[in-house]
């Protein structure tokens, strides 16, 4: 998959590449505007056999309006498809970049980014589609329209087609002149939308906190400013769009008055005929203002949508960093290195880890233990090499993970997060993820082991459906289903970040213990203190110092660890306290 | 564009919409006067150049005709300019009413008002629906005005010679009958498209939930080929729409051309017989063009129709009723001198007409700490909110201090109770913003006393600007997330405080800080906490216990497990934070 931008070269690459629908556009173009083009010189024609009595001749001459009609049809039609061969493969294209780069680029820190997202993208990709099409579609055919227009007004009166031909050059400019202050006042009001959807969906969703903390006020304020913005840039815009109407004067309106006006003199010089005129006339009136008015509109519409859409594509799906894969092969061996590993949010906040090393051997089996918020899901996504540290490496069997290839790393080394991914498609399939060649017998040992196949048996089985995010699923019944994909896989290093998190103990007890007679290396980021026990080995980490041991030298030497395993079996247990002044039920 | 439909005029008398129209006053009517202005300049056009044309050929100078002429262009681009304008601004004025009036209603509904809806639903009302009735509303004006374009065109054909007039409307009935044949053998292949491209939506959506797995497992190239897979047949939909548009667009020009020419034709034979001038022919050229104009119409009633169902979407929640509502005038400013004595009497709560709360009596002494405990379903998040006046009872009473809940303004309430939730949402610019909601003024040492207390202290000194990074540029996890949510609650203070699974993502070890921390810091308050764990039941003074929507019990942790097998299995079975 190349790196490329979503953005403006995309489109133009795209468009350009598809060269033979480029030309039969433009061909089958100059056959649909044969109509314009015979229109005004049909009706001059038939205009001076009208006058001169001959209404046979006269009607014959406006009868080849029909046929001049179907000939500019036959272009419609062959022209259509290719403006479809041009138009569907740039979504295409699209598509794919948006598609790739995001899930190349989403490796940050933060939480990942849902469905509003998705629905912005696909709104975005779709509106370049639309707009792309309409400009080749309109801005075309004005363009041959007009052509067609002064070759006509050439044949008929020459001086006309002069003046026209540099009013309506004139008029192009002072549309371009315009058209940058559109564009940034359409993007403004765009902004503003966003803006107040943005505010509206967090006041919505944090209703009951916004009321809560008192905040009505507040929160009414916030979204009220934002709605007025947006009503202020909306009329900006409309008022810049008023101005467009000069556009339309200049190459639509004034090119007919200069031929009304200088009408009696070319007609007494000899240089203009009565037929000549009507036929001048209709050209400028029937095809050339109208022509004109629509591209206006169409450019300041579908233009800016289309502009204004690349812009913001290219800017929220930029183009994954080019170190994104490695190409160093990884070994037999699985041992993993950690070395003087140090890692922080930003360059001015506290690092998670400072310095941290550790040497896991093959086959060892750690959990990791510590208070919520202490980096522990930051050590495992740098096991993994999610993302780069800012000191030090991690090496599995010798080679650094940040290098190694992505082919050798899915079947060496697997992470399960807390948040289980599960996609539309068949159990079997989410299963086979990370081990496509698995037997459906393999795929049902890994599913009973964790403890997944009463849910099979119950929703029907390896061929039972899951709908799109794991719908109809529990929160740990989808987490059943990445450990059960973990477990059938080939991986020798495996770590389990909170992924037992939504199972109830003893599911949870069951899970790790399968992956523990698994081969390999296990690492457990333990939500609850009894992955500790079940552990060969155990890491505390307890703000900047670490702690690592077996679960009894541990609880001997440490004190944190000693208070961490205290305070969960006092609380399983029953604690003594004072009742003191114990709150009654009203009338018992 | 079918040529039928006055159907949704009909519909639209009294409609949202027109209400809605209603409150765009001036802006509107000023849009309608320069509107009809325009129209009459345009219709007024071809006469003038018709006579133009005709004096240059009858050998008089431009005179009169021109000015005229000249006088009609300019009063059309300035009619154009200033309705384009004006236009705006009633659009604009009917969308700041609609969304100021939403956001109200929003609060005067409560939670009660709006959990029937979902979020998304809510906010596609508050922007995609407000925004498409408001730009309807001059529709309304612009649907009559084209209409008298279109019979304005077809008064100026018969005005020249009425052969023409009887031409065009001989020539219109087959052409209509014409069009709509071809048209119903159009089928649009467009839900065929808008279904692959959900399919495609909701395939890259699984996958940027999963990502850390995509990731981590190095699928990202599969993946891209997983969620893309539906692309061909994208195209290939998306292929047939543009052919119907084709097609619609060329049998259209078909039938237009023919109409032109029979119309023109008996021109021509009128100007052979002197009947009408050359001028006049141009002129009746142009008007043919008009009188043809009802053809889009359709367009207009369709887009009226559309603006129509979204004012309804929209009206739907303004005209929604609110809650029961409380005592008028019984409002109690301030509350008298205590620690916050909690008294639940007979509270029902129904919802969509089942009961979620029965007859809950329950009291709490000033300055103890109550822990509310029950399987999933019990109703324990509806007492909470029921118990800090969130939700207002269907039957009973809340009393804080002694004063019904109802009879406190909203501000004395929000001022006394304090609430940290489950999955709390922050809201503001940046963390200290966030921390200080509703409290304007609080200062830095009381927000950072919160956060400390909360034991959030360390990993916001962690963020790149600490306290004051903007929320969007915060990573949180669960229980980071509900840290802050307590140091909120914090800062806000009160005589009561309302902790709703406020620590359930916490670990054992945070929770046991932070639950230390809260029992020092908020010594002598009332405290009521919803709670699943065993071990903050067991370090509280006394427990509720909430079964199908009625107290169980009420006692101390140590003699409920004694005695009861079923309290016991409220901590084991299905009760997994």
């Amino acid at each position: 998959m190349t790196a490329t931008t979503p953005g403006p070269a995309l489109l133009v690459a795209e468009v350009l590449r598809r060269r033979a629908a480029l030309t039969r556009i433009a061909l089958w173009s100059l056959v649909e505007a044969v109509p314009s083009l015979t229109a005004g010189l049909l009706v001059a024609a038939a205009v001076d056999r009208y006058v001169a009595g001959q209404a046979l001749a006269g009607t014959l001459l406006l009868a080849a309006l029909l046929p001049a009609a179907v000939v500019g049809v036959l272009g419609t039609r062959r022209l259509f498809p290719w403006l479809a061969e041009v138009v569907e493969p740039v979504r295409d294209a699209f598509a794919t970049a948006v598609v790739a780069n995001t899930l190349h680029a989403s490796t940050g820190v933060g939480r990942p980014p849902g469905t509003a997202v998705v629905v912005r993208l696909t709104e975005q990709v779709e509106a370049v589609r639309g707009a792309l099409f309409v400009l080749l579609r309109q801005v075309r055919q004005v363009a041959f329209t007009v052509v067609a227009v002064l070759v006509g007004l050439a044949l008929l009166a020459p001086p006309v087609a002069v003046s026209t031909a540099l009013l309506v050059a004139l008029a192009v400019l002072l549309f371009a002149a315009l058209l940058p202050g559109q564009v940034a006042r359409h993007r403004a009001v765009l902004a503003a939308e966003e803006d107040v959807s943005a505010r509206a969906g967090e006041t919505l969703h944090g209703l009951r906190d916004v009321i809560a903390c008192g905040g009505e006020q507040r929160a009414i304020t916030d979204l009220g400013d934002a709605v007025d913005r947006q009503v202020a840039r909306e009329r900006a815009l409309a008022r810049s769009t008023a101005a467009r109407g000069l556009v339309i004067l200049v190459g639509g309106q004034v090119p007919l008055l200069a031929l009304l006006v200088a009408a009696p003199w070319l007609v007494r010089a000899g240089h203009l005929g009565l037929g000549e005129a009507v036929g001048a006339a209709t050209y400028l009136s029937v095809s050339l203002e109208p022509a004109l008015r629509g591209l206006v509109g169409v450019l300041s519409s579908s233009g800016l949508t289309l502009v204004v859409n690349l812009r913001r594509l290219a800017e929220e799906v930029p183009a994954p960093p080019p170190t994104a894969e490695g190409r160093q092969p990884l070994t037999d061996r699985y041992d993993v290195e950690v070395r003087d590993l140090t890692f922080a949010y930003g360059p001015d906040s506290d690092p998670v880890l400072r310095s941290f090393s550790l040497t896991l051997p093959a086959d060892d089996h750690l959990a990791v233990v510590g208070a919520s918020g202490i980096g522990k899901s930051t050590l495992a996504g740098l096991l993994a090499g999610l993302w780069p540290a800012d000191r030090g490496t991690v090496r599995l069997g010798g080679v650094d993970v940040r290098q190694a290839r992505s082919d050798d790393l899915r079947t060496t080394l697997a992470l399960v997060p807390q948040e289980a991914y599960v996609f539309a498609g068949s159990f079997r399939d989410n299963l086979r993820y990370l081990a496509p060649e698995a037997t459906d017998d393999d795929v049902r040992r890994s599913a009973e082991a964790v403890g997944l196949a009463p849910v099979l048996s119950r929703l029907g089985g390896l061929d039972a459906r899951v709908g799109a995010g794991g719908a109809d699923l529990s929160a740990g019944e989808r987490q059943l289903v990445a450990l059960a994909r973990v477990h059938l896989s080939p991986a020798r290093v495996v770590i389990l970040d909170e992924a037992t998190a939504h199972l109830d103990p003893a599911a949870e007890a069951r899970a790790e213990t399968a992956f523990a007679a698994r081969p390999g290396t296990l690492v457990v980021i333990a939500h609850r203190i009894s992955s500790a026990r079940r552990a060969a080995r155990v890491l505390l980490i307890d703000g900047d110092r670490h702690h690592l041991g077996r679960h009894e030298d541990l609880l001997r030497d440490s004190a944190g660890y000693a208070e961490l395993v205290g305070h969960w079996r006092t609380t399983a247990e029953l604690p003594a306290t004072d009742p003191g002044a114990a709150p009654t039920t009203a009338g018992r | 564009m079918a040529v039928t439909a006055f159907a949704p005029l009909r519909r639209l008398t009294g409609s949202s919409l027109a209400r809605m129209t209603v409150t765009a006053g001036p802006p509107l009517v000023v849009t309608a006067a320069w509107t009809v202005a325009g129209v009459a300049a345009t219709l007024l056009l071809p006469a003038a150049v018709a006579a133009a044309v005709d004096r240059a050929f009858a050998g008089a100078g431009p005179g009169l005709a021109l000015a005229i002429l000249v006088a009609l262009v300019a009063g059309k681009v300035l009619a154009e300019a200033a309705g384009l304008v004006s236009q705006a601004r009633a659009v604009t004025r009917v969308l700041a009413r609609v969304r100021h009036l939403f956001v109200r209603r929003l609060f005067v509904l409560g939670i009660a008002g709006t959990r029937r809806h979902d979020d998304g639903d809510l906010l596609a009302r508050f922007t995609g629906n407000t925004a498409a009735a408001a730009h309807g509303v001059p529709s309304l004006v612009t649907v009559a005005v084209e209409a008298a374009a279109s019979v304005g065109g077809l008064v100026a054909l018969c005005l020249i010679d009425w052969w023409l007039g009887v031409t065009f409307l001989v020539g219109i009935a087959p052409a209509v009958l014409l069009l709509r044949l071809m048209m119903r053998r159009v089928r649009s292949r467009y839900g065929d498209y808008l279904r692959h491209q959900g399919d495609i939506a909701a395939r890259f959506t699984d996958a940027l939930t999963g990502s850390r797995t995509i990731q981590a497992s190095r699928t990202q190239r599969r993946e891209t080929e997983r969620i893309l897979a539906p692309l061909p047949a994208l195209a290939e939909a998306g292929r047939q729409t543009w052919r119907v548009q084709g097609d619609i667009s060329w049998q259209l020009d078909l039938v237009l051309a023919g109409l032109r020419v029979l119309v023109l034709g008996v021109g021509g034979v009128a100007v052979v017989q002197g009947r009408i001038t050359p001028g006049q022919f141009l002129a009746a050229s142009l008007y043919l063009g008009f009188a043809l104009g009802f053809i889009y119409l359709s367009d207009t009633l369709a887009f009226l129709a559309h603006a129509q169902a979204n004012a309804g979407r929209v009206d739907e929640i303004l005209d929604q009723a609110p809650p029961r509502p409380g005592p008028s005038g019984a409002a109690v400013g301030r509350l008298p001198a205590g620690t916050g004595r909690l008294d639940l009497r007979g509270v029902t709560v129904r919802h969509d007409g089942h009961p979620v709360l029965t007859g809950v009596d329950l009291s709490v002494p000033a300055g103890t700490t109550l822990a509310v405990v029950g399987r999933s379903g019990a109703g324990k998040s509806t007492l909470a909110l029921v118990a800090g006046g969130l939700l207002r009872p269907d039957e009973g009473e809340v009393r804080l201090d002694g004063v019904p809940l109802d009879a406190l303004t909203a501000s004395v309430l929000r001022r006394e109770v304090g609430y940290a939730f489950d999955r709390p949402v922050l809201l503001g610019t940046t963390v200290a913003d966030a921390l200080a909601y509703g409290r304007p003024g609080t200062d830095g040492a009381r927000v950072e006393w919160a956060a400390r207390t909360a034991s959030a202290l360390d990993f916001l000194r962690r963020l790149p600007d600490g306290v004051d990074t903007p929320l969007t540029r915060v990573p949180l996890s669960g229980g980071e997330l509900q840290r802050l949510g307590l140091a909120r609650a914090l800062v806000h203070g009160g005589r009561l405080m309302i902790l709703d699974d406020a620590t359930s993502s916490l670990d054992t070890v945070t929770e046991a800080r932070v639950t230390a921390a809260l029992t020092t810091g908020l010594a002598g308050r009332t405290r009521l906490v919803v709670a699943h764990r065993v071990a903050t039941a067991a370090q509280v003074d006394a427990v509720a216990w909430l079964d199908g929507g009625r107290i169980r019990a009420v006692a101390p942790h140590r003699d409920l497990w004694a005695r009861h097998p079923d309290y016991r299995a409220v901590f084991t079975a299905g009760s997994t934070p």
